[in-house]
């Protein structure tokens, strides 16, 4: 196929991936998400804002998470690029929301463009493309991005192109034709795999290392250059020393206390693929389902795909295979005392999956007669795309119900029922504190239904923000209140029955009737508190 | 350098395309944000091109690359000077360090 047609269909394909992943905020332009949503919203909007660099906490920020980093406590617990890739975006695109969200979409599906162009390069377009589409619904890359945990998407994105460029690096030395740009390059992508999250730069070098033992008992040598692998290195090791303070969180919680939860490393789970825990840890049970996460019908193909590999053995099927094997020691990690996130890593099933998928029901052809061979994978790949689009396609945007019709998974459609997001109300008025509040004063919420709601009106209002009534049972006594006090109406009507309402109505009057109105908009008011 | 454009057609297709995918569901916001992207993208790519990595390659290493590389200049860049500066200021010289080096460089 004209390389000019292979390139304009990924784009297509891609730029309509954007669409429907942007289906969340492009309709409003509210931030979204949960609690790890708004934290990676928070590092990267301070930096534009306040308009400089910093490594500090503020306290806003530092109040949940200023003992994340191991090493150094109260400093940024990721490394910087990260969140200064949102940041960048803010400025060029003059939006706050936006130029968080729509990066955060491109890098949460940027497997889409990275599997087609590994798999292009290595089994040719229709491997490729095939690839990309059935990964643009990939449910739990979509429930992840949904969430919060966006960090671990490019991280485990970019897991295949990390395995590529070494393939390309081993294999021309193996070949006798050392291509040393693929060495170096191999450097700065395994860095940038790290900044990005330490837990998909593991995964990388798991796959590598058995990867490599495969090459090395194949080929009964060492498959690189000294020289050149150690320029590789000290690429690696300058770029992580660029950011000490997170690198050093790191290697602090790689060797610190982080053990799972169990106290007895259950074995029987090296067994399974992926055990579902008797308890969920903070997670649908769906995210367990593989009918809903992969679709069942790609089983077959998976299955398929992974004998004739086996069977095959070129260094390029043994380097899927390494992935795979590399994802499964990550997924057991927890056998071993690492841990307790394990679940997360489930969400890169569906990268290496994929194409597993595709090579098996590429290779159907190859059972057909040579002359009606070529029909045969016409017909293959027509089924594929339909299966795809309406089965994966479908339970991406729409979600699924079970047999009595409950929603059993919210699809890209339907997150405007999502509840943890800000509606313009509350925007507008945490926006408003954060330009007219001094930014070391805190504001007790009232109203604000719960603490996610409560911690996007901090992330946006830049100030700790504490939710009282009805998130918990009780008002603040007039001795708990911060400087300032939020009062929201703004959902709360809609919840409530009129009694209850009342309730709110009533303590405001009694308990705020000497402090200041100082913002009334839109069923949403903030008093300054008179000093006692 | 010379610049082919019947070679490289299908760049400025792909180009025009996303700046106008950015300007039709995202406003004027979105066409900036392409525009940013661009910027963003550019100097890796020439870099890459430099190396004699294919087009396809230059594109998809040079933007990856970038997430962790660039970004981390301008965070540093970002402590001397004020960060919206940091941002303008980095990609402009990196994208004219790496044209240079391209079309001028051994």
């Amino acid at each position: 196929m004209d390389r000019r047609v292979e390139l304009l269909s990924i784009v297509v394909l891609y730029l309509a991936v954007l669409f429907i992943w942007s289906m969340p905020y492009r309709a409003d332009g509210m931030p979204y998400g949960e609690f790890d949503a708004t934290s990676h919203f928070m590092v990267a909007d301070y930096m534009t804002t306040q308009d400089s660099s910093y490594m500090e906490l503020p306290p806003y920020i530092a109040l949940r998470y200023g003992l994340d980093n191991a090493f150094k406590p109260h400093t940024l617990w990721y490394h910087p690029p990260y969140h200064t890739n949102f940041a960048i975006m803010q400025v060029l695109s003059g939006d706050r929301v936006l130029g968080v969200y729509l990066m955060n979409t491109l890098l949460s599906s940027s497997i889409v463009l990275i599997l087609f162009f590994v798999m292009r390069s290595l089994y040719g377009y229709w491997a490729g493309i095939l690839s990309a589409l059935l990964v643009s619904f990939s449910m739990r890359d979509i429930m992840v991005f949904l969430w919060g945990q966006w960090p671990e998407r490019i991280g485990q994105a970019l897991i295949p192109l990390v395995l590529f460029v070494y393939y390309q690096y081993t294999k021309s030395y193996l070949e006798g034709k050392e291509d040393r740009r693929y060495a170096y390059l191999f450097g700065v992508l395994l860095a940038v795999n790290l900044y990005m999250h330490p837990v998909s730069f593991f995964h990388s070098i798991a796959a590598l290392v058995i990867y490599t033992i495969y090459l090395f008992v194949k080929h009964r040598k060492i498959p690189w250059n000294w020289k050149n692998i150690g320029i590789s290195a000290a690429i690696f090791i300058v770029l992580l020393a660029i950011f000490p303070f997170q690198t050093g969180n790191v290697i602090a919680s790689f060797i610190g206390k982080e053990q799972t939860s169990a106290t007895t490393p259950d074995f029987s789970r090296l067994f399974y693929w992926f055990k579902t825990p008797s308890e969920l840890p903070g997670v649908p049970a769906s995210y367990f389902s593989f009918s809903l996460m992969h679709g069942l019908w790609t089983l077959p193909f998976l299955l398929l795909g992974i004998i004739i590999l086996l069977i095959r053995r070129q260094d390029k099927d043994m380097l899927l295979l390494s992935w795979l094997i590399g994802l499964y020691l990550v997924l057991h990690a927890d056998v071993i005392g690492k841990g307790p996130f394990i679940h997360r890593s489930l969400a890169a099933s569906a990268h290496i999956f994929v194409p597993l998928t595709v090579l098996g029901a590429l290779s159907i052809a190859s059972f057909f007669k040579k002359d009606v061979r070529k029909y045969a994978k016409i017909g293959v790949i027509i089924v594929f795309i339909l299966l795809a689009l309406f089965i994966n396609g479908r339970t991406g945007v729409y979600g699924a119900k079970d047999s009595s019709g409950n929603v059993v998974l919210l699809g890209l459609n339907d997150v405007k029922q999502y509840s943890h997001r800000l509606n313009q109300a509350q925007y507008d008025a945490a926006d408003w504190m954060r330009t007219n509040l001094p930014q070391d004063l805190n504001v007790t919420n009232v109203g604000v239904i719960d603490l996610n709601t409560a911690r996007w009106i901090a992330g946006v209002s830049q100030h700790i923000n504490t939710p009282y009534a009805p998130k918990t049972d009780n008002f603040p006594a007039r001795e708990e209140f911060d400087p300032y006090l939020l009062m929201d109406y703004s959902v709360l009507p809609y919840l409530v029955n009129q009694e209850t309402l009342d309730l709110f109505l009533g303590w405001e009057h009694d308990m705020l009737v000497n402090d200041t109105l100082i913002y009334n908009e839109n069923n949403v008011r903030i008093y300054a508190i008179r000093p006692t | 350098m010379q610049f082919d454009l019947r070679k490289n057609w299908m760049w400025i297709v792909i180009i025009v395309g996303i700046l106008l995918f950015g300007l039709v569901f995202f406003g004027i916001h979105g066409l900036r944000f392409g525009i940013g992207l661009l910027l963003f993208t550019l100097p890796g790519y020439f870099a890459f091109r430099k190396l004699k990595f294919s087009p396809e390659e230059s594109a998809c290493y040079g933007f990856f690359t970038s997430i962790g590389i660039v970004s981390g200049i301008v965070y540093y860049v970002g402590f001397v000077i004020p960060f919206a500066w940091a941002v303008y200021a980095s990609l402009i010289l990196l994208l004219f360090a790496s044209l240079y080096l391209l079309i001028w460089g051994k």
